[in-house]
């Protein structure tokens, strides 16, 4: 297995504000990684340093050996990387279809001056891609309904799709299952494992411990912008340092109650 | 083709279809989410390009045209890169001081006959003429709404740091806008120079900024009809109104834009306007089958 995104030392600070702090981890290809942390811990930071909407103050990162360092997002969103957001970002005012062909934006190969057919054909084929999508995540029944009008869990799914949609070889999650109940988060889970079994490495942050147990094949722990440790879904719930920084000192006795994958909400 | 139209309705329709081309311009822009007051300003470029190639050389009208049209789209893309880094209010402030930074020129510039204009320009523009620019852009407008560049447009309006993690390059795609929307002013001002065959840097101000403004953004983003069609309608109804008198004719085209605003705040081309249609004509064709529950409810009933 060979990494393919990697963090070497990467900070980013916010005037006196260490979000990040020297974060060094490495996503092996083709696996689900976990990135885990109380909230504040800079997981959502670290997540925009990957996908370029902020520059890294120091460290590098690399995508399968080539430097990120500076691209704006939507290069990097052409070198393989898609991600979601932890609040929803959909066009509301657009449908199904025309979010996740947003994200097809980067297959048109049409050239400008090719009009009528050739664009014609194409634009039939990307709708045929739009589609299959959104029936993998289940809304072709609401294709040509604006998302505005959709229930949370289908914003959600939708921009899954959406991301999905610009061929990533690396996904981003952030927090995918927020304010989701427990079938709901079992239905992105399952979602996550067939997108990572066609070959897409999958970087996922979240709250949801039994998901995060089920899925990921490693954890990273982020506590105060430096990462904490780093381990397998089941060891990292053992390990003391992370049930402190989730559940505080002094709240030990409750702390020794919690034993994944059970802990869930 | 138009002869049957008495020659101060000519007049008349010819303003609106140019000021049709203004906002067509402006929309444009909007469409990105570009608040830009520059088009004035290329408007002046088109005008004065066109007035001073048929006034000072022997070249034909066309030649003039697509010069002024090139001409104003070149400076629009010179003036993109910097208009294009500011944002909301700093962006119309930015564009205006720009656009009139051309026309202090076009005023203090002796070439350009200072303050006085330039007059005998010939005129050359027919509704015929027009009207066929008018369907060219309609049809490159439809053609670039269904394209993926359309879409693409949206997306940048609507919340252009997530179209950028889409993979959509939001410079290029305003300042393709942008430069085309200064092409399209160009050729207005062009266009309104061979009409009137008087122009000077005076006509280039704000008045008729505010006019199209108005009927853009009752017009809304959602789709370039809008727009157009608030051109239209707005302006045969003022013509109408003039049986009311100069000031009942303010005051009742006044109220009717609040009330317009206060039902359609996002313009009348909004998409969320017509959400509630758009449901009720979905059911419609989603479930052509008969109601299986209402006879067996009708055999229970009795």
């Amino acid at each position: 297995m060979t990494a393919m995104l990697e963090l070497s030392g990467v900070s980013k600070h916010f005037g006196g504000m260490k979000a990040v702090n020297d974060v060094s981890f490495s996503v092996e290809e083709g696996a689900i990684y976990g990135l885990i942390g109380p909230n504040g811990a800079g997981k959502t930071t670290v997540v925009n340093l990957i996908s370029g909407y902020l520059k890294p103050t120091a460290g590098r990162i690399t995508l399968s050996g080539s430097d990120l360092a500076g691209l704006r997002p939507h290069r990097l969103a052409a070198a393989g990387i898609a991600r979601t957001y932890q609040n929803l970002k959909l066009f509301d005012e657009s449908t199904v279809l025309e979010n996740v062909l947003i994200g097809r934006h980067l297959s048109f190969k049409g050239r400008r001056w090719q009009l009528g057919r050739v664009r014609r054909r194409e634009e039939v084929e990307q709708h045929e891609v739009a589609r299959r999508l959104i029936d993998r995540v289940g809304l072709t029944s609401v294709i040509d309904v604006d998302v505005a009008e959709l229930s949370y869990g289908m914003r959600r799914r939708v921009e899954i799709a959406r991301a999905m949609a610009t061929e990533p070889r690396l996904l981003l999650l952030d927090e995918p299952t927020a304010g989701m109940n427990r079938a709901e988060s079992d239905d992105i889970g399952r979602l996550i494992q067939m997108i990572n079994d066609e070959g897409v490495t999958v970087l996922l942050v979240d709250h949801n411990v039994r998901l995060v147990t089920e899925v990921c094949h490693q954890v990273v722990v982020l506590d105060w912008g430096s990462v904490l440790t780093k381990a397998g879904p089941h060891e990292v719930w053992q390990d003391e340092r992370v049930k402190t920084a989730y559940l505080g000192v002094k709240e030990r006795r409750t702390a020794e109650t919690v034993e994944a994958p059970d802990a869930g909400r | 083709m138009f002869e049957w139209l008495e020659p101060l309705q000519l007049f008349r329709l010819d303003t609106a279809l140019i000021l049709t081309l203004l906002v067509i311009s402006v929309h444009i822009t909007f469409r990105v989410g570009i608040m830009s007051l520059a088009p004035m300003g290329f408007a002046a470029v088109g005008g004065y390009t066109a007035a001073l190639v048929a006034t000072k050389s022997e070249l034909p009208f066309a030649i003039g045209l697509l010069a002024a049209t090139v001409l104003a789209g070149l400076i629009g893309a010179l003036f993109a890169p910097p208009v294009l880094r500011l944002r909301g209010i700093y962006m119309a402030l930015g564009s205006l001081a720009l656009a009139q930074a051309i026309v202090v020129l076009i005023r203090i510039n002796d070439y350009t006959n200072g303050p006085n204009g330039i007059a005998g320009i010939p005129i050359e523009v027919r509704t015929e003429y027009l009207v066929v620019a008018l369907l060219v852009a309609f049809v490159l407008l439809e053609l670039s709404h269904r394209s993926h560049f359309g879409r693409a447009a949206k997306a940048v309006r609507l919340d252009e740091r997530t179209a950028e993690g889409m993979g959509v390059n939001v410079f290029r795609v305003r300042f393709v806008s942008f430069t085309a929307a200064a092409a399209v002013a160009g050729c207005a001002g062009a266009l309104e120079a061979h009409r009137t065959t008087v122009i000077s840097p005076d006509q280039y101000g704000f008045a008729t900024l505010v006019i199209v403004f108005t009927y853009v953004l009752v017009g809304g983003n959602g789709h370039w009809a809008g727009p157009v069609l608030v051109t239209w309608g707005l302006t045969i109804l003022r013509d109408s109104l003039h049986f009311a008198g100069s000031n009942w004719e303010d005051v009742i085209y006044g109220v009717l834009l609040v009330v317009i605003l206060l039902v359609a705040p996002n313009g009348l081309s909004d998409r969320s306007l017509y959400r509630g249609l758009r449901r009720r004509w979905r059911a419609r064709r989603d479930q052509p089958a008969p109601d299986v529950h209402d006879p067996a409810e009708k055999v229970a009933s009795r």
